[in-house]
């Protein structure tokens, strides 16, 4: 018996310092590189989302460093997987605070995940460029350190029901929305504004992000007779919810989605024609008139085959924004890095980028948002009618006409 | 059709349709439970297992995903063979911690294997039909799950057919009433263990072939599967194939009931409240005779 056990100490000793060998070092960082970091989640329930927002963080790279990159220094971004939850985006976070040569950290994806990374922020005094994630509170906490370009929940939730309400007379509608900080909390801002503007909620149900089945939730959505069904769903359950819905028959006159799951590439790709006519909320489309937008996309297009959305647009437009603060910043480090950016105030290919601070946000920009919908198995963007570029496609053709 | 009672029906259509499913993979876990006598924890990795398969099928050959639960059926009928011979027959003599243990370790490395293999993505297939819906009055049958739920009950016909009629079967229930006495009338057990665990994971492997199209598989959906399967066998009766069955079926139902007229909250913790509930009243499962000890 202590044979064994000696052995087993022996092999296991082999074993750690084999790994401390094979495990790759960091290569040693070179006095004139910047670095920046990126949480985003590389694997996990939104791995596809993260590799959308990577090709952005990609593209802005390469033009940074091919344009002279900043002020003679090389951009280097260091990359933590945070895999879709909290505690594994805690630690990236802590990781990229304590390496002393990265500036800022960009990121993440969800709203579970950059909550602690603001926390963060603020401890270690570094800042935070939240580019995604759009729950209220993450520039709610009057924290210095965390900077927002996109809109917030409220944003996503009035300008999806302004354009059911406006173009499609919705009056009735069924909520449905993921458990988690987004969904719990852009389904408070949806509530809210039903209220505030006349649309009765019939049916309203919040599901776990793990469930496996959506047909009673659905049943009970279609039994109340809705106008509309809004779901706040990420790229799995969105899926699945438009899979079950036509399995069920529901069809609604618009199916409302909150954008996430529902604006990516593969939301029609795994599901062909059931995505058709589904409407999303987004942050950015490949058609809107902010300069260098269609460039963008033509350039995106050329590199992957498809057309661009908004995670990898706002991703890009993240880091051409830490590069224009750069650039100003009084010295190169944290502290002159969040005083520029508070100065931001730059025209890019996602519109203006200026953080205000207004009714209880702290470092928030003032991004409009657009309506896009499935037609052709293409995003259009429909609404509002100044960037529209086709017009919306409603109430949901009758299953049988579509062939079910 | 009035329509509360169309909102009732359907939900007693969804609920048969995903009781059909948890039946499937519980009858599977009755079976080695009964023979093995072993509480296995790797069960619902079978499932994961047999969703990756059919997946692999899809994506190499093109192939419809339902006609892929052949192939997921065979390859989760060699591993569950593999984990017997490798694994369970060490521990055939053993005090049942040490399967139980066995079982936990066996679905970690099954789960990481998986982890390596397909990465975390979560992956689906799209089958056109499967999103399709038949109407039948105010009803609908969904396509997928009535290819799913006639599948299953074929699989379930077939079963019950070996198991009471083939000599083979009637050696794997006498196997699971009385192991010595098996051997003693001239039953080869191990063989009989090796075919319990054989079947009851390739059972997994038919339910998550059929569930690929309408769910995303990913690395660690398997402990999803047991959970249910757990829940499942505990109020049929353990080792108790006929009990796992109905009470498969009850609990589909249940779960959809309970949603749709309680609470969608209420529908996990409907079958988790059944199974304490049954546990403390009535250990012995509900479909089970109380046997004079």
């Amino acid at each position: 018996m202590q044979r064994k056990a000696i052995l087993a100490i022996v092999v296991l000793v082999i074993i750690a310092l084999v790994i401390t060998v094979v495990v790759r070092r960091q290569p040693a960082v070179q006095p004139d590189e910047i670095r920046i970091g990126i949480v985003l989640p590389a694997t996990g329930k939104f791995a596809k989302s993260g590799a959308l927002q990577r090709r952005g963080y990609e593209m802005a790279l390469l033009k940074i460093n091919a344009s002279g990159g900043l002020n003679g220094h090389k951009l280097e971004l260091v990359y933590k997987d945070d895999e879709g939850k909290p505690e594994s985006a805690t630690s990236a976070g802590e990781a990229l605070a304590a390496d002393t040569q990265v500036l800022a950290i960009v990121g993440s994806y969800s709203s579970g995940c950059t909550i602690p990374l603001a926390s963060i922020a603020a401890k270690h005094r570094i800042p935070l460029l939240v580019c995604n994630a759009s729950e209220e509170v993450i520039t709610k906490q009057n924290n210095q350190w965390v900077f927002r370009s996109n809109a917030t929940s409220a944003t996503y939730a009035s300008t999806i029901l302004d354009m059911a309400r406006t173009v499609g007379n919705i009056s009735m509608v069924s909520i449905l929305y993921v458990k988690s900080s987004w969904g719990a909390g852009i389904f408070k801002r949806a509530m809210a504004y039903c209220e505030g503007h006349g649309i009765k909620v019939v049916y309203s149900a919040g599901y776990e992000s793990k469930e496996l089945d959506f047909s009673s939730f659905l049943t009970k959505a279609k039994a109340a007779s809705p106008d509309a069904l809004l779901m706040f769903s990420y790229e799995v359950d969105a899926v699945a919810l438009m899979r079950t819905a036509r399995q069920l028959r529901f069809k609604p006159k618009m199916f409302l989605g909150g954008g996430a799951g529902f604006a990516v590439p593969s939301f029609i790709t795994d599901i062909g024609d059931t995505a058709e006519y589904v409407f999303s909320v987004a942050q950015w489309s490949p058609d809107v008139n902010w300069p260098g937008a269609r460039k963008f996309n033509e350039e995106y297009r050329h590199k992957y085959g498809v057309d661009a959305e908004y995670h990898p647009a706002a991703a890009y437009a993240a880091l051409t924004v830490i590069a224009d603060a750069l650039r100003r910043a009084p010295s190169v480090d944290r502290d002159g890095l969040q005083a520029a950016l508070k100065q931001t105030d730059l025209m890019t290919l996602y519109g203006p980028i200026k953080f205000v601070d207004y009714k209880g946000f702290t470092n928030q920009n003032r991004h409009p948002m657009l309506v896009i919908q499935v037609q052709k198995q293409k995003f259009v963007t429909v609404y509002p009618q100044k960037w529209a570029t086709a017009e919306a496609v409603y109430p949901m053709p009758v299953w049988s006409e579509q062939n079910n | 059709m009035p329509e509360g009672v169309a909102t009732f029906l359907q939900t007693m259509i969804n609920g048969v349709s995903i009781g059909a499913v948890y039946a499937v993979i519980a009858m599977g876990l009755a079976l080695t439970f009964g023979v093995l006598k072993v509480i296995n924890f790797a069960h619902g990795e079978f499932v994961m297992i047999g969703m990756y398969s059919a997946f692999g099928i899809v994506i190499a050959f093109g192939a419809d995903p339902y006609v892929g639960f052949i192939p997921a059926m065979l390859i989760c009928l060699a591993l569950g063979a593999a984990s017997y011979w490798v694994l369970f027959r060490r521990i055939e003599k053993k005090p049942q911690e040490d399967g139980l243990l066995l079982s936990l370790g066996l679905a970690l490395v099954l789960s990481n294997f998986a982890l390596v293999l397909f990465s975390p993505d979560y992956r689906t297939v799209n089958s056109r039909y499967a999103s399709l819906g038949w109407q039948l009055c105010d009803l609908s049958l969904p396509v997928g799950r009535m290819i799913t739920l006639i599948t299953i009950i074929l699989v379930t016909i077939l079963l019950f057919l070996f198991l009471q009629h083939t000599h083979i079967g009637r050696s794997v229930r006498a196997a699971s009433q009385d192991r010595d006495g098996a051997a003693l009338a001239g039953v080869n057990v191990q063989w009989m263990s090796c075919l319990a665990l054989s079947i009851g994971s390739a059972l997994c492997g038919i339910a998550g072939a059929l569930l690929l199209p309408s769910l995303h598989v990913y690395p660690s959906i398997g402990s999803t599967f047991t959970i249910k399967a757990f829940v499942v066998v505990v109020l049929g009766g353990l080792g108790n194939i006929p009990g796992a069955l109905v009470a498969g079926l009850f609990l589909g139902m249940g779960e959809s009931l309970a949603a749709v007229y309680v609470s969608p909250d209420f529908k996990d913790a409907l079958g988790l409240i059944l199974f304490l509930f049954v546990l403390l009243v009535r250990p012995q499962g509900l479909m089970v005779r109380k046997r004079i000890a």
